[in-house]
């Protein structure tokens, strides 16, 4: 049986390794910890639509499904519409003041996200109210995602929406760069007991 | 005053937010102490104590869904209303909430 001992110059190399290794990894969980930031905006500019065109409900429901597919976030377009279109059938999703808030919990799709898609002339949410909606929110849950997710940031966004300033500010903000910022402010804030 | 509110809805995932979120502004910019616990399908939050019902002049309730636990405010005066009219007439029915707390001093 042979032992190595290893001499001076070996052991000392031993050693600068473990900085490097050490070194490596504080700076791998930095980059971690900056990754996981940017994912948690879910809101990004190449998912708001600042000028819908579609007037009615299944049209702006479709027409934001795309962007979501052109960026890569499902696996499936026509079966994550197939998972809206149910969540509408089982209860209209305008919730007053022009604003309807369309969701789907769906295996095809990859990662949680909003769209918001804006209206100038309203769309025909075929709401009990008639009332035109203005503001569209298009949440997309993967299906093996905590149901608390999404429902969590459906809730922080319902609370942001009473907000007449708020609701204000994405009808007016001349940018994606404006609505996405709001947005991703309120959907990371926490809920401030009343 | 001390107004206790809980809110519930039917799908429990946009009404019942928007309407306690309604409810404590629309207290608030009048000048009275509120808090208001959801009961949607993230659970029940803020859960409201047996202390906090003592101290209440008033309980506000949505009626569109039975409220859990709604045995506890046995005995203090509530207000039921619609979850839709919260959200958009919070205002008016805080100033009902007043009325009824006025009314009841005068008795």
């Amino acid at each position: 049986m042979i032992i190595c001992v290893p001499n001076e110059e070996v052991r000392g190399d031993v050693f600068t390794a473990n900085i490097y290794v050490s070194a490596f990894r504080n700076y791998y969980i930095i980059l971690k910890t900056i990754l996981e930031v940017i994912m948690t905006q879910l809101v990004r500019t190449e998912l708001i639509e600042l000028n819908l065109k579609a007037r009615e409900r299944k049209d702006a429901i479709i027409e934001l499904t795309g962007r979501l597919e052109q960026q890569g976030y499902l696996f499936s377009k026509d079966g994550f519409l197939q998972d809206v279109f149910q969540r509408e059938e089982i209860g209209n999703t305008a919730v007053g003041f022009g604003v309807a808030i369309p969701h789907g919990k769906s295996p095809e799709v990859k990662q949680t996200a909003i769209v918001y898609g804006r209206s100038e002339l309203g769309i025909d949410w075929e709401s009990v109210d008639e009332e035109p909606v203005h503001s569209v929110f298009l949440l997309a849950v993967p299906e093996e995602k905590a149901s608390n997710e999404h429902l969590r940031i459906l809730a922080l966004l319902s609370r942001a929406l009473i907000n007449e300033d708020f609701r204000q500010q994405l009808l007016e903000a001349a940018t994606s760069e404006e609505i996405s910022e709001l947005l991703n402010e309120v959907t990371q804030q926490k809920v401030i007991e009343s | 005053m001390k107004i206790l509110g809980v809110t519930a809805c039917p799908s429990g995932v946009a009404h019942t937010y928007m309407a306690a979120e309604a409810l404590a502004k629309a207290a608030k910019k009048r000048g009275h102490t509120i808090k208001v616990e959801t009961q949607g399908s993230i659970g029940i939050e803020n859960t409201i104590r047996a202390e906090e019902v003592v101290d209440a002049d008033i309980i506000i309730l949505t009626k569109d869904m039975a409220i859990k636990n709604k045995e506890r405010f046995a005995g203090k005066p509530i207000i039921n209303v619609g979850v839709g009219d919260v959200v958009r007439k919070a205002d008016i029915i805080v100033a009902k909430a007043e009325e009824v707390i006025a009314q009841k001093v005068q008795k």
